[in-house]
């Protein structure tokens, strides 16, 4: 095959779709001046294609080169991200590629390239669209690598189209079973994650207006699946984080709380909660947060290899929630943590700032002490004070000053979550009782569709634990006496029409949730995003195992192992059948078998019969080459020619007669062709002789 | 009877030289009757070949010159009122003749072409109502310049289906070009060939080529081929049976000529090149495969047994 050195325009422009298919979810990505550069070097081609433009000389490539991976460098040091730089240098590469593509190889490596750059795209978005993108891109390609392996003669847009399409939608079946069954191995390497990606959801600390700010976005923070019935949205309280360290403005976790994963597991200690009842079963998919701790309604048990339960009964995991990261839980809504409560937690439960700050809420606390000596009359009296005084429920409270407990008692009065929490709290330790608050996520959506519940960053909530005598940790939540429909039926009722909600999700579709038909739109993406994330994304080693389970019952792997080599050694023997019938099929006279089995020892010893090649001229290059077999293989040809092309023998005497020379002969020759132990071998089988 | 076939391709080697298979195979053509098309660029010794193969044989022949301004009946003849008898008498052209010399046949017109053509398919020539028939035997060596070379009228393959073979003569080897130089004459030589075979001889060898066997084998191998030109893509239409036909009864007389009693494959692929290369065409002809390219497949990719 000569190598085709002009580019065919077929080609070039279905190569250029593809690009243009592989680079777009990335520009948006890219730095501007990158997509620019990236653009230019499109259009650049096309001129040069259209005769317009040369191709960049040797001194200017070289500049772009070295100029762009500095610039490329210095864009990312500054968000220090090693991936992102890696994946933008590879786009560039490809673009500047297209300024020196000439001849049929650079356009196979730019085929490459837009085959692992449209694999690339994968680490940034898993969801059902960037999927569909990745099979259509991948079609792209494959046309484009067609219509570069076609003759130009044979070349045309449908017949390119029609046989991507075809080959592509061969190799979706087999992807399916591969992806179910082949054997997921831990990758060698650690992924990579794009560290462009911010923490989100709740963090470690609540002070006066953070967990106001997650209000303002729409974003999801997890989805739940309930085996059962859905509990109502009373009971959904998702807890995250407890924080029990007051500096007089912001809450915190203690520092002498263990607060790493090696830490707790090393000192955990035997757990002290009592669990009743039937216990609820769900799953969650937890959106990415950066983080470690993971959420779950109390009293939480999970069997997950890398989440540990603390001492607070919150869940953390061994690395941060850098992808979707799904688990199972079963949760006791009715229990008992810490009847009886440890010293050192009661320390910390009682802790409070050594400047006092907050004198007048000092004063009310005992105030109210006296009202009510006992602890959970104490605590109704505190909460009756939120219901009965003109408190409000606001995302947008006034700014508090040093004595943020006095002031938003006593002043302000207008408050998120985090305050009523925060000063609740703040009275308990006041009047002596053990009290904490608890961060997390209240209440969710569930999407009538599929039954699943959606819990939004929005649904960020804050409440209250506090330690009673005989009955351990109880929960309290203060914002319930403020605006009893934020836990009763969620934030979004409450807020919808407060200035600051979904602030930051603008465009977001929940901001149409009255116009019902949007609504039900956005609630059925949802649906079918959630179900993609849940049987594909994070099909992981244990669902597989599961799936497997319920295939083969026990001993899933080891059967799968069996199955699968089966499977593939059958595929190898049909293979081989269809591959080596061409010869087996024919059928060959007798002399010619005999005839055969020796030019077959003759390829061993390196003189190969050519199929077109004659018995004469074959006879003829054998005596060339080994002259020492030139007399017999000259009697064996005599023979054979006699046999099979002189006239019609047929079956008679003469016949039989010169079979059998011709047999003997043949013999004779491949005994002393073959090896000693070969020879051994065709004596002990003389059938095969 | 091989031995004398083998005086007379000496013979012919004295003027043609160092062009041995060539002119076996020239022979071959006219041991088993049929027409004989000779292509190579000017002045290679097509002409020579031709002429020298008419003295071999002993044939009387008649050369026509082909020209772009030949008329059919420059070549049949015509009827000329005789004024002695009153009436018209047929003067026969040179078609009249054992063997026909037809040099550069592709450079008259297809009308005076297919007025020869029609000669050497029917054996008989059809002049004013009158059929006439021809000499036996009756041959046409026909000489011709590669089509591409310009002032040409290339024969469609219908009629150059007519041609048992196709020959080329291509270069001389270095020695043979340098004995050529030393004799330094440019005269034809052809003419110079003394007679070795006679109209006689002819006639027994093509009955005794006739006669040479073919096994199931042979044929096997020979229809292998015929299904490869038919199914294969790269062809742009396959053997016609009269194709095959030619086929064998040129690998026959190759045999005979060989010294068998019987053809095998060898005999098949000398004489396949020349018998088919202008029955074939490629599928696409632009690239440059000619029929000689897709011979070649032939033999390599078809299997012998």
């Amino acid at each position: 095959m000569e190598v085709q050195t002009q580019i065919p325009r077929l080609t070039l422009w279905w190569l250029l779709a593809a690009l243009f298919l592989v680079i777009t979810p990335h520009l948006f990505r890219l730095p501007l001046w990158i997509s620019l550069l990236i653009i230019a070097c499109v259009v650049w081609r096309i001129l040069i294609f259209a005769g317009r433009a040369a191709f960049p000389n040797k001194a200017l490539k070289m500049l772009i080169v070295f100029l762009s991976i500095p610039l490329t460098i210095a864009q990312y040091r500054s968000l220090g991200a090693g991936l992102d730089a890696a994946v933008c240098l590879l786009i560039m590469g490809t673009a500047f590629k297209l300024l020196e593509m000439r001849k049929r190889r650079d356009m196979l490596i730019v085929v490459s390239l837009c085959y692992v750059l449209s694999m690339v795209g994968f680490i940034y978005s898993q969801t059902i669209l960037a999927s569909i993108h990745a099979l259509i891109t991948f079609t792209v390609i494959t046309g484009a690598l067609i219509s570069l392996q076609r003759e130009n003669a044979r070349s045309s847009f449908t017949g390119n189209a029609q046989l991507a399409i075809r080959l592509v939608a061969q190799s979706i079946p087999l992807t399916i079973v591969l992806f179910i069954l082949v054997p997921r191995v831990a990758p060698l390497w650690t992924m990579p994650v794009p560290v462009s990606s911010n923490k989100t959801g709740v963090t470690d600390e609540m002070s006066p207006g953070n967990i106001s700010n997650l209000s303002r976005s729409a974003e999801l923070a997890f989805r739940v699946s309930f085996d059962a019935t859905t509990p109502i949205h009373e009971e959904l309280y998702w807890r995250g984080l407890v924080l029990d360290y007051f500096d007089g403005r912001a809450w915190r976790r203690s520092a002498s709380a263990f607060q790493t994963y090696a830490m707790m597991e090393r000192f955990q200690r035997p757990e002290q909660g009592v669990r009743n009842g039937t216990p609820v079963s769900y799953d969650i998919i937890l959106e990415p947060t950066q983080q470690t701790w993971i959420y779950a309604l109390p009293l939480a048990q999970l069997n997950v290899s890398d989440v540990i339960q603390d001492r607070n009964f919150t869940l953390h995991k061994e690395k941060p929630v850098t992808q979707r990261f799904r688990y199972q839980v079963q949760s006791y809504l009715n229990y008992d943590i810490d009847v009886e409560l440890a010293s050192t937690l009661e320390a910390r439960a009682l802790q409070l700032p050594e400047q006092e700050l907050n004198p007048r809420s000092k004063q009310l606390a005992a105030q109210f002490r006296q009202e009510a000596p006992e602890d959970r009359a104490y605590a109704l009296r505190v909460l009756r004070l939120f219901r009965e005084e003109p408190f409000f429920y606001t995302l947008t409270p006034p700014a508090l000053g040093e004595a943020s407990i006095d002031e938003f008692l006593f002043s302000s009065r207008q408050g998120f979550c985090e305050h009523y929490a925060s000063s609740f709290v703040y009275l308990m330790r006041a009047a002596g009782i053990p009290a904490r608050v608890v961060v997390g996520y209240q209440g969710g959506e569930v999407n009538p569709f599929e039954g699943y519940t959606m819990v939004y960053q929005y649904n960020a909530h804050a409440w209250a634990e506090v330690w009673l005598e005989g009955e351990g940790w109880v929960r309290f939540d203060p914002t319930g006496a403020v605006a009893p429909e934020r836990i009763s039926e969620g934030a979004q009722s409450v807020l919808a029409n407060q200035p600051g909600f979904l602030e930051d999700s603008r465009f977001s579709m929940m901001r149409f949730r009255n116009t019902q038909w949007l609504n039900s739109l956005r609630l059925r993406l949802d649906a079918m995003d959630y179900a993609w994330n849940r049987w594909v994304v994070s099909y992981d080693e244990d669902m597989q195992l599961q799936f497997l389970e319920t295939l083969f019952g026990e001993k899933a792997r080891e059967r799968l192992y069996l199955v699968l080599g089966v499977a593939i050694s059958i595929f190898f023997v049909i293979a081989a059948y269809f591959l080596l019938r061409g010869r087996k099929q024919k059928q060959y006279d007798e002399a010619t078998k005999f005839y055969l089995r020796l030019t077959d020892d003759l390829a061993a010893q390196g003189i190969v019969r050519q199929r077109g090649e004659g018995p004469i001229d074959f006879c003829a290059r054998v005596g060339k080459e080994k002259p020492e077999l030139a007399e017999a293989m000259a009697d064996i040809t005599t023979i054979y020619v006699q046999l099979n092309y002189a006239g019609k023998l047929g079956e008679g005497q003469k016949h039989e007669l010169l079979f059998a020379r011709l047999r003997q002969s043949i013999r004779e020759l491949r005994l002393t062709l073959n090896s000693p132990w070969r020879r051994l071998v065709l004596r002990a089988w003389p059938g095969q002789l | 009877m091989q031995e004398k076939i083998q005086t007379a391709v000496d013979e012919i080697g004295t003027v043609l030289l160092g062009k041995e298979r060539q002119i076996r195979l020239a022979i071959c053509c006219l041991i088993a009757g049929g027409h004989l098309l000779i292509e190579d660029l000017p002045g290679m010794g097509k002409t020579t070949l031709a002429h020298a193969l008419a003295r071999v044989f002993g044939l009387a022949f008649n050369r026509i010159q082909f020209t772009s301004d030949l008329l059919p009946a420059d070549i049949l003849g015509v009827s000329i009122f005789d004024q002695g008898t009153s009436g018209f008498s047929f003067h026969p052209g040179p078609i009249f003749s054992q063997l026909i010399l037809a040099d550069e046949i592709n450079r008259t017109t297809p009308k005076t072409q297919s007025a020869l053509l029609e000669a050497m398919e029917e054996g008989q020539v059809s002049v004013e109502g009158a059929t006439r028939p021809l000499p036996s035997p009756f041959f046409v060596i026909a000489t011709q310049n590669p089509v591409s070379l310009a002032g040409t009228f290339p024969l469609p393959e219908s009629q150059l289906d007519r041609f048992l073979m196709r020959i080329g003569i291509g270069y001389p080897d270095p020695k043979a070009e340098r004995e050529l130089l030393e004799r330094g004459s440019d005269a034809d030589r052809g003419a110079a060939v003394q007679q070795m075979l006679s109209v006689d001889d002819l006639i027994a060898m093509r009955e005794q080529a006739g006669k040479v066997g073919l096994s199931p084998l042979l044929l096997d191998y020979l229809q292998r081929i015929v299904a490869y030109t038919r199914e294969n893509e790269v062809f742009h239409f396959g053997l016609s049976p009269r194709g095959s036909i030619a086929v064998v009864r040129a690998a026959r007389t190759w045999a005979y000529m060989e010294g068998r009693a019987h053809a095998v494959p060898e005999d098949v692929q000398a004489i396949l090149p020349a018998v088919v290369e202008h029955r074939l065409r490629a599928s696409t002809d632009a690239q440059g495969r000619t029929g000689a390219a897709l011979v070649n497949r032939l033999l390599a990719e078809v299997d012998v047994f």
